[in-house]
C-alpha cells in the first residue's frame, strides 16, 4: 500500500481584496499517493495555482489541514518552510522564470547553493540535471539564448537538481509549441517512472493530462469528479 | 563565498545603470575625498619635536607692519629662550607672476636649528650660511623649476624697493619643501640701513616656557611704539586660516550635501533594481531562500557597487594627489596635499553606510512580500 505523499482535508482558501474576500478553494479533500502522476485541471480561476502553490507551502490556507510528506507545513514558520521547500519540493513555473543573468548551469545550482555540498559535489549534481533534460551542452548558455522548451528544461532541472520527493509543475506546457511541450512532459513521465518522483501537475493541455496516472478537475475552487478527458 | 558569482552578476545586471552609478558615486567620494583632504591640510599642526616648542612674534597691528629688529636682543634675554630668529616675507616675482612661491629673508645660520623637520645635506648648509647672497630652496621648489646648486635666482621686490639676486646652495627636504631661504642680513644690506623685521621666530625651552613667554613677550612691548602679538606656530598658521571665514563650516556644508546626493542616486537605483527583480525573488524564495538571506544579498550587491565607488574616488584621490602636486597650484597656502589613510578610512565607512542605506527599505519590503503575492504581479 502507497503512502500519502498529500493529504489535504476541508481546506479553504480565501483571498481578501480590500472590503472583498473571494474564496478560492472550498472544502478540498484530496490524496496524493507517493509516486504518483497527478494532473489538476480545470478552467481558469478555478484555483489550481492557488491549491499548488498551498501543497507547495508558498501560500497558507485559510482553514483545514495540509500535510505534505507527513508533515502539517501550515504551521511551519516562514523559514522552516523555506528549508522545507529546498529539501523537499521543486517547483516549475509557466513562465519559467530562470535567472536572466545566470547561465544555465549557475541557475540550477541555486538551490544548491544553500546546502552544505562542496563546489565539485555541485558541480557533479547540476551537470547530472542538466544531461537529464538533455542540455548538457548548454550549460554556459544564458536564457535569452535558449529556445523556450529549452528553458523550462533547465527550469525542470533546477527543480529537481536537489532530488526532491515531490515535482510540482504550474502549467509547465502553457508558453510552449506543441513539439517543447511534449519534450517537457517526457521528462516529467521519466521522473515520475524511473526516478520515482511524485508529480502534481496543474495544465489545460489535455496531452498532459493523458500522461498522468490520477487526474482531478477543480472547478470554481471545488474539487470535482473528472470528466472523461475528450470533455475536459 | 559560493554566493559572489551571484552578487556580482546581480550587479552588472544593468551594465550601463551600474557604471553611471560607481561613477556617480566616485565622483562625489572624489570631491568629498578632497574637501576633507582641503580641510585635514588647512588646519594640519606643524611636524617635528620641535613645532610645539615654536613661538611666533609679529606686530600687533597685522603682518603688513614690520617689528624693529631692536626687538631680539630683549627676547633672546628672556628666561626659557633657546633662540630667536628673524623672518621676513620677500613676495618677489621669480620670473614670471605665474610662478608664485614663498620666500622668507631670514637668519641664515639659526634656520635648520629653528626648523629641525628640514634636512639638507651638511657641505649644502654650510655654503648656505658662510655666504651672504646664498639661498636655500625646498627639494619640491627646485624641481618645480629645475633648478641645480650654483644656479643664480633673481627675486623681483614687490613690497621691498630692490631686487635680489641670489645664489642657490643647497636643497632641503622636509614637510614643506615649497619654500625658499635667503640671508636676512643680505636683504637689510640690499636695502641700506633697513632694520625691520617681518616676525621673530623662537624656540622655547620647555612647553611651560612656551605659555609663559606667549604672555611675557607681549606684556614685555605692550607700551612702547611696537606692541607684539604672540602666538605658538599652531596658533599662528591657523590665524591665517580663520583670515578666509569659518572654512570647516563650508566645507561640511558642501560635504553634508555630496554625501546626501550620492545617497538619493545610489537609493534610485537601487530601488530601481530591487523593483525589477521583484519576481526572481519569489522565485529564489520558491527555491528555499529565506528572506533573511536574500537581504543580506541585495544589500551585499550594494555595498559592492558603493566600493567600487571608493575603490575610484577615493582610492582614485589618493592615487591622483600622490603623482600630482596640488600644492603647486595653491600658491603655498597648502604646503603639501596628501590623502590620510583616516580620511581613505572615512570614505570605507561612508561607502559600507551608503551601500546599506541605499537599498535597505527598498530590499526589506521586496523580500517581505509573499512568494504568491510576487508571483500573481508577474502573471
Amino acid at each position: 500500500m502507497s503512502e500519502a505523499a498529500v493529504q489535504l482535508r476541508d481546506l479553504r482558501k480565501v483571498f481578501r481584496r480590500d472590503s472583498m474576500e473571494i474564496v478560492a478553494l472550498e472544502n478540498i479533500h484530496l490524496e496524493v499517493q507517493r509516486g504518483d502522476f497527478v494532473c489538476l485541471m480545470g478552467p481558469s480561476g478555478s484555483g489550481k495555482s492557488t491549491l499548488l502553490n498551498l501543497v507547495a507551502g508558498i501560500d497558507r490556507p485559510t482553514s483545514g489541514e495540509l500535510h505534505v510528506l507527513g508533515e502539517e507545513i501550515s504551521r511551519l514558520s516562514e523559514s522552516q518552510l523555506a528549508a522545507w521547500r529546498n529539501r523537499h519540493i521543486g517547483f516549475v513555473f509557466q513562465t519559467f522564470n530562470l535567472i536572466p543573468v545566470l547561465t544555465a548551469f549557475e541557475n540550477v545550482e541555486l538551490p544548491l547553493l544553500l546546502t552544505k555540498l562542496s563546489s565539485k559535489e555541485r558541480r557533479e549534481h547540476v551537470e547530472m540535471a542538466l544531461k537529464l533534460v538533455g542540455l548538457a551542452d548548454r550549460m554556459a548558455h544564458y536564457p535569452r539564448q535558449l529556445s523556450g522548451g529549452q528553458e523550462q528544461r533547465v527550469a525542470i532541472a533546477r527543480a529537481i537538481v536537489a532530488d526532491p520527493t515531490l515535482v510540482l509543475a504550474d502549467e509547465p506546457t502553457g508558453d510552449l509549441d506543441a513539439h517543447s511541450a511534449d519534450e517537457v512532459l517526457k521528462i516529467l513521465q521519466q521522473l515520475n517512472r524511473e526516478f520515482g518522483k511524485t508529480v502534481l501537475l496543474v495544465t489545460h493541455d489535455l496531452r498532459a493530462a493523458r500522461r498522468a496516472t490520477v487526474r482531478h478537475y477543480l472547478d470554481k475552487g471545488l474539487l470535482q469528479d473528472a470528466p472523461p478527458l475528450e470533455m475536459a | 563565498m559560493k554566493f559572489l558569482t551571484l552578487i556580482f552578476k546581480n550587479a552588472f545586471r544593468n551594465r550601463r545603470r551600474t557604471l553611471l552609478t560607481v561613477l556617480s558615486v566616485a565622483v562625489s567620494l572624489f570631491l568629498l575625498t578632497t574637501l576633507v583632504t582641503v580641510l585635514t591640510e588647512l588646519y594640519r599642526t606643524p611636524e617635528g619635536a620641535d613645532a610645539a616648542l615654536r613661538i611666533v612674534i609679529r606686530h600687533s597691528v597685522g603682518l603688513a607692519v614690520l617689528l624693529p629688529e631692536a626687538h631680539r636682543q630683549k627676547i633672546a634675554a628672556m628666561p626659557g629662550v633657546v633662540d630667536v630668529m628673524a623672518m621676513s616675507w620677500f613676495g618677489g616675482i621669480y620670473v614670471d607672476e605665474r610662478n608664485f612661491f614663498a620666500q622668507f629673508a631670514v637668519d641664515a645660520d639659526k634656520l635648520f636649528d629653528m626648523f629641525t623637520e628640514n634636512r639638507i645635506p651638511p657641505e649644502q648648509r654650510e655654503a648656505f650660511v658662510r655666504e651672504r647672497q646664498a639661498a636655500v630652496a625646498g627639494r619640491e621648489l627646485a624641481d618645480r623649476f629645475g633648478w641645480k646648486v650654483g644656479e643664480r635666482v633673481t627675486l623681483k621686490a614687490t613690497i621691498y624697493p630692490r631686487d635680489v639676486e641670489l645664489i642657490l646652495r643647497g636643497f632641503y627636504t622636509g614637510p614643506d619643501e615649497t619654500q625658499l631661504f635667503f640671508h636676512w642680513d643680505y636683504l637689510k644690506e640690499t636695502m641700506s640701513r633697513y632694520n625691520s623685521v617681518g616676525t621673530f621666530w623662537v624656540k622655547a625651552r620647555s612647553q611651560e616656557d612656551v605659555d609663559r613667554l606667549v604672555a611675557e613677550i607681549d606684556g614685555t612691548f605692550r607700551n612702547t611704539n611696537a606692541p607684539t602679538k604672540t602666538e605658538t606656530e599652531k596658533g599662528f598658521l591657523l590665524g591665517f586660516v580663520s583670515m578666509m571665514g569659518n572654512v570647516k563650516l563650508l566645507i561640511t556644508v558642501i560635504s553634508s550635501a555630496v554625501v546626501f546626493t550620492i545617497l538619493l542616486v545610489a537609493a534610485n537605483t537601487m530601488a530601481m533594481s530591487i523593483r525589477e527583480r521583484a519576481p526572481e525573488i519569489a522565485v529564489m524564495k520558491t527555491l528555499g531562500y529565506q528572506s533573511r538571506l536574500l537581504l543580506g544579498l541585495i544589500v551585499a550587491e550594494s555595498v559592492f557597487l558603493s566600493l567600487a565607488g571608493w575603490l575610484l574616488g577615493g582610492v582614485g584621490a589618493r592615487v591622483l594627489f600622490g603623482v600630482v602636486k596640488v600644492s603647486r597650484y595653491t600658491g603655498g597656502m597648502l604646503a603639501q596635499f596628501e590623502v590620510q589613510p583616516a580620511t581613505l578610512a572615512g570614505g570605507f565607512v561612508l561607502a559600507v553606510a551608503l551601500g546599506v542605506l541605499s537599498c535597505i527599505f527598498p530590499a526589506y519590503r521586496a523580500t517581505r512580500v509573499t512568494i504568491s503575492e510576487a508571483l500573481r504581479r508577474v502573471a
